[in-house]
Order: C-alpha cells, then structure tokens, then sequence
C-alpha cells in the first residue's frame, strides 16, 4: 500500500524543497517507487534541485487541475539523472517528478481563480495507481491555505521542517495541531538549519516537549548546502557528510 | 547573614533550569525584561522592572511590581519571604524561576550551581523557544470553524476507511 507523505514548513525557506527531494532519492535507491508532487503552484521550484528547468517539461500539474491532460502524462521520470547507479530496467527503483508551472500566467490563474482541491485528490490517488507507487512525497507552500491542509488531510506521514526560531516555533505548532484534528497517524518534525553552536539535546527536549511530537532528525547550517544553492542533489554530491547521514535515518524512519 | 542568593530561569515543561545567576550581594535584586536589570529576562509576559529581592534582617523578600503579578502557588502575591528553592511564576504565562538561598549545609550544592552559571552566562545558544498555547489554540479553533475544515476531515476519513478495506 502506497504512503503519502508531505513535507510542509509554517513559514518559508526552511529547506522543504531541499529536504523532499534528497529524501525522495534515499527512499528510492532502497528500491522502491517513488513520486515527488510540487504542489507549490504559487512558487514552484523543486525541479530545480533535480536539475530541470521548465523547458523540460511539456506538462505540469496546472494542466492536470486545468483538466487539460490526465494526471500520469505530468509526470516525468528523473531516475537516471538523480540515482546514476540505477539500472533503467530495473522496475523497482524509480523516481517520477511531477512539477508545477513556472508560467507566470499559470500562477496568477492559481490565484485568482483557485483549483478545485478534490481534483487535486484525485490527482494523488491516480498517480499512485498508475505509475505504481510505493511512496508520494508532497513538497508543499508554507502556511495553511486549504490545497496545504488536504495535503496533510491524506497523509500517512506528516513531516514538519522548521529551524530553531520563534516564529517557526510559534507558528508550526498550529499545523501540527491541525493535523492532529485531522487525525494524521504519523507527525514528526525535522529541525533545519541549526547552527553548530546550539546544544543539540536542549534543543530536541524544547521542541519535543513544546508539540508532543518526536524530532526525527536535526540538520546541521552548512556552507556546503548553501553554496550548493538547490542547483544539484546534496545527498549525491556529500554522501558521507554528517546533513546526508542525517537525512538517511529520517529516510529509514519513513519506510 | 548569608548574601548569596541563586536564581534559575525553568523550563516550562521540563522543569530543569535553562539560565542561572548567581547574585552575591547585600543589596536589591532586580528582576525584569529591561536589559539592565539584575536578573534581565527576555519574555514577552515579563514586564521592564517586573519584581525586586531585598535583604531582611535574617533572609530576603520578594515584591511584586509589575500589574502583570507575581505568582506564587496559584496566588497572585505582593510580597512573599524566600525560603530555599521557592518556585515563582512571573505574571500568569511567564516564565518560572527558582530561587535558593545559599545556607551552610548546601555548599556543595552551591559550588556546583555556580560552576554552571558560568557556562550559562556566556550567550545563551539555544533560544528559548517560546510556545504560547492559548495563541495557538485560538488559531487552529479559527481554522476549524471554516467549511472546508470539516470537509476535509470528511475526506480524509473516507479515504482512510477505503484503504484500510484493501488492506
Ligand atoms: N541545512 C542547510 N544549511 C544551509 N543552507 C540550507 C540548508 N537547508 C536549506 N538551505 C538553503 O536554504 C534555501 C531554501 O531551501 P529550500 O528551497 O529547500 O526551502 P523551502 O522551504 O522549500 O523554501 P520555499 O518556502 O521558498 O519553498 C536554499 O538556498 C537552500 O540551499
Ligand atoms: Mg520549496
């Protein structure tokens, strides 16, 4: 039975994007399917951490809720260029892409007209039938807006990514809360961006205490990442740096 | 008499102590939110000059300044006598502090404080993060009030129901 879980942050520019796409090529090379969902229609971008620019795309996930195409044609597979020792013919690792528009258009249609958020449902749960998945993983836009509360709605594993600040502190407890109230089995929270001279154990209780959920993983504040600036998979390029280890027993506690 | 007082900022939840000073002085004590004061902490539900430690006679006693209170088993009070490891809430959802007074006996125990105040008074690494749970529980009763809350949850039920059937 196929997983859905969606990686959310209260606020912005927390390392969601990042965050889903490295842990969607750990979750693969274990030999499983595997499809990452921009539903960031408002400000898409995960694409390019796999390397892609809209040019690549013929259809995105606007067409689908624009009902211009079925849901499984916006899908783009990236196995080759994301898990280089993959074998093409190997069924059982696969990693699909299904990205939003950068059209500036198509956003301003997002936002001024809405979608409707059951087509987007249904969108998941065809893509899971279709391309066989064993896991979906959802980057969403930060804050609540409904399209991000569906969802954490349909999720079996809600990940919350936050850094150690007030204001993401404040404001992830609400989305946590909400998740609660829509009877989410799994919530965990990931600390991001925590720099070295933090007390790490503190830091955990504090959090841990503070939302009744368990912190799965803490990544560190690096210049490697920074400076790899989302152009490129950080799991790939630093396999053996402690943020890539890190992520790896997040990956291990999703499966 | 003994001037050595030992204040600790608690953990909320945890009730361990997250910043200690340790004061040794004949004179007041003063506990507030404005960076000069003794103990200065940085807490929206403290006030700039929130409360005072005198020296007695024999002992100290707490005042209360600020209108937000100061809290003392559940009651709001004015002016208290410390006794060893008195716990004390600073207005209603501030923080807790814990206050010892140094006595003979607890020397070593005082030793040991001391020797973490100065750990805890160079800058303090991790922020104290700070939940305030009635902000958020009025959020989230906002956001369920909506239609589209109690849809979703319909939704998600549903769909939860139907995947457990082909299980
Ligand atoms: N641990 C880290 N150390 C240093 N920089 C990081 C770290 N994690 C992420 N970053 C950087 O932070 C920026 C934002 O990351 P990312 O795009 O993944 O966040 P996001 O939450 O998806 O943002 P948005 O809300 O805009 O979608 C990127 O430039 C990324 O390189
Ligand atoms: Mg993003």
């Amino acid at each position: 039975m196929a997983k859905i879980i969606s990686i959310h942050s209260f606020r912005g520019g927390t390392g969601k994007s990042n965050t889903t796409a490295n842990l969607s090529v750990l979750l693969a090379s274990k030999g499983k399917r595997v499809g990452v969902v921009d539903t960031d229609i408002q400000s898409p971008g995960i694409h390019v951490i796999f390397g892609k620019s809209s040019g690549d795309f013929q259809h995105s996930l606007n067409d689908y809720l624009w009902a211009k195409c079925p849901v499984e044609q916006t899908a783009y597979d990236v196995t080759q260029s994301a898990i280089g020792t993959a074998d093409p013919d190997d069924q059982q690792i696969k990693l699909f892409l299904i990205p939003s528009s950068l059209n500036t258009g198509e956003i301003a249609r997002i936002l001024r007209e809405g979608y409707d958020v059951a087509k987007l449902n249904d969108g998941f749960q065809q893509l899971i039938n279709k391309l066989n998945l064993d896991y979906l993983l959802i980057d969403t836009h930060p804050g609540v807006n409904e399209e991000t509360l569906l969802s954490i709605a349909i999720s079996d594993h809600f990940l919350l990514v936050l850094r150690p600040d007030k204001q993401d502190f404040q404001g992830t407890s609400v989305t946590i809360e909400l998740a609660r109230r829509l009877e989410v089995e799994n919530i965990s929270v990931m600390l991001n961006k925590v720099p070295e001279s933090m007390d790490l154990e503190l830091l955990k209780e504090q959090v841990e205490s503070g939302y009744e959920a368990e912190v799965v993983g803490m990544l560190p504040l690096c210049s490697e990442m920074a400076e790899l600036a989302s152009s490129g998979l950080f799991v790939n390029r630093y396999p053996q740096h402690r943020l890539s280890q890190t992520l790896a027993r997040i990956a291990d506690r999703l499966v | 008499m003994n001037t050595k007082l030992i204040i600790e900022l608690l953990d909320d939840s945890l009730g361990h102590s997250v910043q200690t000073w340790e004061i040794d002085s004949a004179h007041s004590v003063q506990i507030g939110r404005s960076p000069d004061s003794d103990v200065s902490i940085r807490n929206p539900y403290v006030s700039r000059c929130h409360a005072c430690i005198v020296p007695k006679e024999t002992g100290w006693v707490l005042n209360g300044i600020s209108s937000q209170g100061v809290i003392h088993e559940d009651q709001i009070i004015q002016s208290i006598d410390l006794y060893n490891d008195i716990v004390i809430r600073l207005s209603r959802r501030g923080p807790l502090l814990r206050i010892s007074i140094g006595s003979e006996q607890g020397e070593s125990k005082t030793d040991d404080l001391i020797a973490m105040s100065t750990i805890a008074h160079e800058d303090f690494a991790v922020p104290l993060l700070f939940l305030d749970k009635d902000e958020r529980d009025q959020e989230v009763a906002e956001i369920e009030k909506a239609d589209y809350f109690s849809s979703l949850k319909g939704i998600a039920q549903q769909l939860r129901a139907e995947k457990n059937n082909k299980r």
